[in-house]
């Protein structure tokens, strides 16, 4: 329902609505700027008026020079503060839009997030919400002043000279019309243009992530022609895009210009019947392209709102991910109590109308036990443990965690997780450390690392815990990873620890003292571990294994600790 | 280019041509109108009429062709320029990703090539057209009045050159803090949403999205206090052309009272000031892109930027006689201290095969990609095929030898189109060979979509243990002389392993090299020679 919710909330009109509320007072001062300008016009024709054709005098025209200066520095004053104000608009919706984004995407979880590639979706997040920007500093305000000045000039020009006044209502609201019909077909080809974007994008990062995997086949040249065949495809639709917006920018400057021409033809031949005055006419020769300029500033942000309405669509599809994890809980004291987690007919499957991967496993998980999960590979002991990640909904049954009395208990659970490929972010192996626990002191960070066998290879480095890593944990071996990960989920401190394959990688001996340590924390804690390893299931209070969907516990070793 | 700068031209000049002409004409007509009844006969309208025609028709279409041919060309080089940086950036490949994020490397990839392209039409055309178009207003004007054109030409320069050079100077280090802050931002997204799971689980969701925000406040405030200097800056223009305007207003004026010139030309110059004006007015805006495409470049050559050794790219049969050679090398990563290999000895001859033993974290994995020349080793020596492997391309390497490496990755898409990477000629009989011999052919059969299944990025539709099947049928596919497993039977259980041991080894020619990777010994159900790799030396294992 939320996720529901969150997507009206960034639709296009929505957007215009919230930005059009907050954009009032730029509105209010570009007005003024707007009237400034015709004022300052009228001043500048009456000046050459009175100069050239009224003989009048330098010193009679003083003050009207005066008054054009003022005019003119006012209108620069007013113009920049609306520029200021409708840019600080822009700014706080699109970060707001941003922050919407990224906290839904946390909501929805990783599993979510399967299929849809992280290029696209950060391409999504920076450029996508780039794009909302000129629209709203820009087409909105320009939208709106399209209504004020042009009538404003159009009003001055009905006092002056008839003629003109019908030459310019005609031609006036032919523009948006032929502007409308132009870009009709421009929306489609800039959702196009977006989505091979978004595509370009997700296929550099995948390329670049997997460019070992490519050297390691030979296969870079291909990628290159693929980038290259992308970035053509994009060029081929913008230009596309391009075409139709300049073609809509032809219609306006072939209006506006025909509508000076006219006017200047008119004017001449009234003026040499001696049936117009100079002072008019060269108003309205003045104010003839400023009547065009905000349709013309307009016609050049209509582009703006075309990419944003598509680069919208494209936020409205991440915003309708469905929020497999929810909002985040806060883990409190309660968390802690928790002493068992039961799974009541758990079944789960990835798509609505795909195979059950789980079907009606009943367990149970008590504190201070030990617990494996086995059977061979792709059976669903990770499906199990994203289960009870709360990363997927179980499409039946349900997971219930008891607290000290045997009472349902519904606070958030506090859990360590060793998933079976760690991610790691780029900083120093400290700052990955303390993701985990912000407040964690370096004696912390030592223990940890000591209990997962990290801290040897740690201390073997230069730099020790100041070691940088890349991101995705590049500079570190598959084994040390594994370790990393297994002290970070240590550092937690958490009531329940999951470990998904904690061993891989490791060698005998390394594997032989993180199964003793594992095992050590088992106190005090609810901890499955998903693995082959024979050395763990030895180990094991209980040994589950998964096969067909359903979980049988195959070995009860130590029997139940209290 | 030239033709869309010729457009450009023509365009502006067109513009200025309209209105100094309407102006004169009105100025003109209504003088001739007041001279009474002779003077009107006298005066030619249809000239100065068609004039008018003339250049609003010639306005439009050069506009029209001037955006059409710029934007093609600027669209063309922005589609090089990222084929250019992608290509650059895959020799320096691993070793690039311990300092750059993979998101960071995306910007550059994505908006720093833009940026650059667009030097052409937001920088070379605006700067030239106001160029060229600044001095023939300046011409026009100096032949009605040389004190005018003064005036012009002064308020011109300053409103062209000193105002965008001052507004550059305000603004420089702003665009440098917004870009080195978004490269940040997208980097953070990328890994935000990459670890989006982990994320969740260590509660660190609200200091992520507290240090995003800071980012994007940050971004904003220095966007906002750019855009106050940058519009300061046009608004001080606009009024600068207006004191010109005025000033000129008044020379033509004391001219036409000395009668050096005619009245009508008076609205004439004061139009012509105003469009000359507009000529120069885009230049604050295009010392701004200037700015942004230096910032852009300093960002994205640095990085493409490789030295060119000439390597050995052709692949020849010669180099399957002899095996991999190694002695006395040594081999330290990039700032580290600590060496991976001390003066190691390793001899694998062709068509052996050989499992390579040693702790997490020794340097078996390093093995490979010293092989590949992915770092480079500092003493000592390595053949391949008796050939110095300092002059072997890693393409060269790639056509001899496959390798499952611990860290593979798959490609977003379906099965076959990670095969099809994997061995670009392979038809449905081979990939299904492949896939069974990897023991996953049965699972790819179970799904309804067979070799189109999809799977998502880094291959997480599937488990572990089934990726990693999935690459090992990769290899097999190649079908190369030699093949290097890194950890081959991780996340699968014993019984799995086995067999999975077992098919690829009966699958592949036995006269393939195979080197295995492995850190236990005991369950590697594996002929042949055992090399311990202990303390950054390789040694056999007595049998």
């Amino acid at each position: 329902m939320q996720a529901k919710s969150e997507n009206e909330e960034w639709s296009m009109e929505r957007l215009t609505r919230r930005a059009g509320r907050k954009l009032a007072p730029c509105l209010l001062v570009a007005g003024i700027a707007a009237v400034l300008l015709v004022v300052q016009l009228m001043l500048l024709a009456d000046l050459v008026d009175g100069l050239v054709f009224r003989h009048r005098t330098f010193d009679s025209e003083k003050t009207v020079m005066v008054w054009v200066l003022l005019a003119a520095g006012g209108r620069c004053v007013f113009q920049w503060g609306a520029d200021i104000l409708s840019a600080r608009v822009g700014v706080e919706i699109t970060s707001a839009v941003r922050r919407d984004l990224l906290a839904h995407l946390f909501h929805v979880g990783p599993v979510g997030l399967v299929g849809r590639s992280s290029g696209e979706l950060a391409a999504t997040l920076v450029d996508a919400t780039e794009a909302l920007e000129p629209y709203v500093a820009h087409y909105i305000p320009r939208a709106a002043l399209m209504m004020v000045l042009p009538l404003l000039i159009l009003a001055v020009v009905f006092r002056v000279d008839g003629w003109s006044f019908a030459i310019l209502v005609c031609t006036g609201p032919l523009i948006p019309v032929f502007m409308a019909l132009v870009g009709y077909r421009a929306q489609a080809v800039m959702d196009r243009q977006w989505t091979q974007f978004l595509c370009l994008g997700s296929a550099f990062l995948d390329f670049l992530q997997g460019m070992t995997t490519l050297r390691l086949f030979g296969r870079t040249r291909e990628a290159v022609r693929a980038i290259s065949v992308l970035s053509d495809d994009y060029r081929r639709t913008t230009m596309s895009v391009m075409k139709i917006a300049f073609l809509t920018t032809a219609t306006l400057e072939f209006f506006a210009s025909l509508s000076i021409a006219l006017v200047a033809v008119v004017l001449g031949t009234r003026l040499l019947a001696g049936t117009a005055e100079f002072r008019s006419a060269f108003l309205i020769l003045l104010l003839v392209p400023e009547y065009f300029a905000p349709l013309r500033a307009f016609s050049a942000s209509y582009h703006a709102r075309q990419n944003a309405v598509s680069a919208c669509t494209k936020i409205v599809g991440v915003f309708a991910l469905p929020e497999l994890m929810g909002a985040e809980q806060q883990v409190t004291e309660k968390s802690v109590s928790v002493s068992c987690l039961s799974c009541e007919n758990l079944s789960a499957r990835y798509d609505a109308d795909g195979p059950e991967i789980l079907a009606g496993v009943n367990a149970s998980f008590c504190r201070g036990q030990l617990t494996v999960l086995t059977g061979s590979s792709g059976v669903g002991k990770t499906t199990l443990i994203r289960l009870l990640l709360g990363q997927i909904t179980p499409s039946a049954g349900c997971i219930i965690s008891l607290d000290d009395k045997g009472r349902e208990s519904k606070a958030a659970l506090s859990i360590g997780w060793v998933p079976q490929r760690p991610h790691f972010f780029q900083g120093s192996i400290a700052a990955n450390l303390r993701l985990a626990a912000p407040d964690a002191t370096d004696a912390q960070l030592r223990e940890a690392a000591g209990q997962a066998d990290a801290l040897a290879f740690i201390e073997a480095t230069p730099e020790g815990f100041e070691t940088v890593i890349g991101d995705n944990g590049i500079g570190l071996s598959g084994g040390q990873g594994m370790r990393l990960a297994l002290a970070r989920a240590l550092l937690r401190n958490s009531s329940v620890l999951l470990l998904d394959e904690p061993t891989a990688g490791l060698d005998g001996d390394s594997q032989a003292r993180v199964i003793r340590s594992i095992r050590q924390n088992v106190t005090g804690r609810i901890v499955i571990v998903a693995t082959h390893r024979a050395e763990m299931m030895q180990v094991a209070d209980h040994v589950l294994h998964v096969s067909g969907g359903t979980v049988t516990d195959v070995r009860t070793l130590r029997g139940v600790v209290a | 280019m030239a033709l869309a700068f010729g457009l450009s031209c023509g365009a502006a000049l067109s513009d200025f041509g309209l209105l100094v002409t309407s102006g004169w004409l009105l100025a003109a007509a209504a003088q001739a109108g007041l001279g009474g009844y002779v003077t009107q006969n006298a005066f030619n309208m249809f000239l100065p009429a068609a004039g008018v025609r003339l250049f609003a028709t010639i306005r439009i279409l050069s506009r029209y062709g001037e955006r059409v041919a710029t934007h093609d060309v600027v669209l063309r080089v922005t589609g090089r320029l990222r084929t250019w940086v992608f290509a650059n950036l895959i020799p320096k490949m691993p070793a690039l990703s311990e300092e750059n994020r993979s998101g960071d490397m995306m910007a550059r990839f994505a908006a720093d090539a833009d940026t650059l392209a667009t030097i052409w039409s937001d920088v070379v055309l605006p700067v030239s057209t106001a160029l060229v178009c600044g001095c023939v207003a300046v011409g026009l004007m100096a032949s009605v009045s040389k004190e005018a054109a003064i005036f012009l030409c002064s308020g011109l320069v300053i409103s062209g050159l000193i105002l965008p050079w001052i507004a550059g100077r305000l603004c420089e280090e702003g665009t440098q803090f917004i870009t080195r802050r978004q490269e940040i931002m997208r980097g953070d997204l990328v890994e935000a949403i990459q670890g989006v799971g982990e994320l969740r689980v260590m509660g660190a969701v609200t200091g992520i999205i507290a240090r995003f925000e800071t980012l994007q406040r940050e971004i904003g405030t220095a966007r906002i206090r750019l855009l106050v200097r940058e519009s300061g800056a046009r608004a001080l223009n606009s009024f600068l052309m207006i004191c010109v305007t005025l000033a000129i207003i008044v020379i033509a004026v004391e001219a036409m009272q000395s009668h050096e010139i005619s009245g009508s030309c008076v609205p004439m110059l004061m139009l012509g000031t105003l469009c000359a004006f507009g000529f120069v007015s885009p230049l604050v805006a295009t010392r701004m892109a200037a700015l942004r495409a230096r910032v852009a470049a300093d960002r994205v050559f640095p990085l493409c930027d490789t030295e060119k050794t000439e390597k050995n790219t052709r692949y020849y049969h010669g180099l399957l006689d002899h095996g991999l050679e190694m002695a006395h090398v040594t081999m330290c990563y990039p700032r580290r201290t600590e060496p991976v290999f001390q003066d190691v000895n390793l001899v694998i001859r062709p068509g052996e095969r050989v499992a390579l033993v040693g702790e997490s974290g020794s340097g078996k994995s390093s093995l490979i990609k010293v092989i590949f020349s992915f770092y480079d080793f500092q003493e000592g020596n390595i053949t391949f095929g008796g050939v110095d492997l300092r002059t072997l391309d890693t393409e060269v390497m790639a056509e001899c030898i496959s390798v499952v490496s611990q860290d593979f990755h798959l490609f977003v898409g379906s099965v076959r189109r990670n095969l099809l990477i994997a061995c670009p000629y392979a038809d449905e009989d081979a990939m299904w060979r492949a896939l069974d011999a990897a023991q996953i052919g049965a699972f790819i059969r179970n799904s309804p979509a067979g070799l189109n299944t999809l799977i998502g990025e880094a291959g997480v539709k599937l488990s572990g243990g089934q990726a990693r099947r999935l690459a090992m049928a990769q290899a097999i596919l190649r079908n190369t002389p030699w093949i290097i497993l890194d950890e081959p039977t991780e996340g699968l259980d014993e019984e799995t392993e086995c067999q999975l041991i077992h098919s690829f080894l009966d699958v592949i020619p036995k006269t393939t090299t195979v080197l295995c990777i492995t850190h236990r010994l005991r369950n590697i159900h594996f002929p042949g020679r055992i090399i311990m790799l202990e303390q950054g030396k390789f040694r056999d294992k007595k049998i």
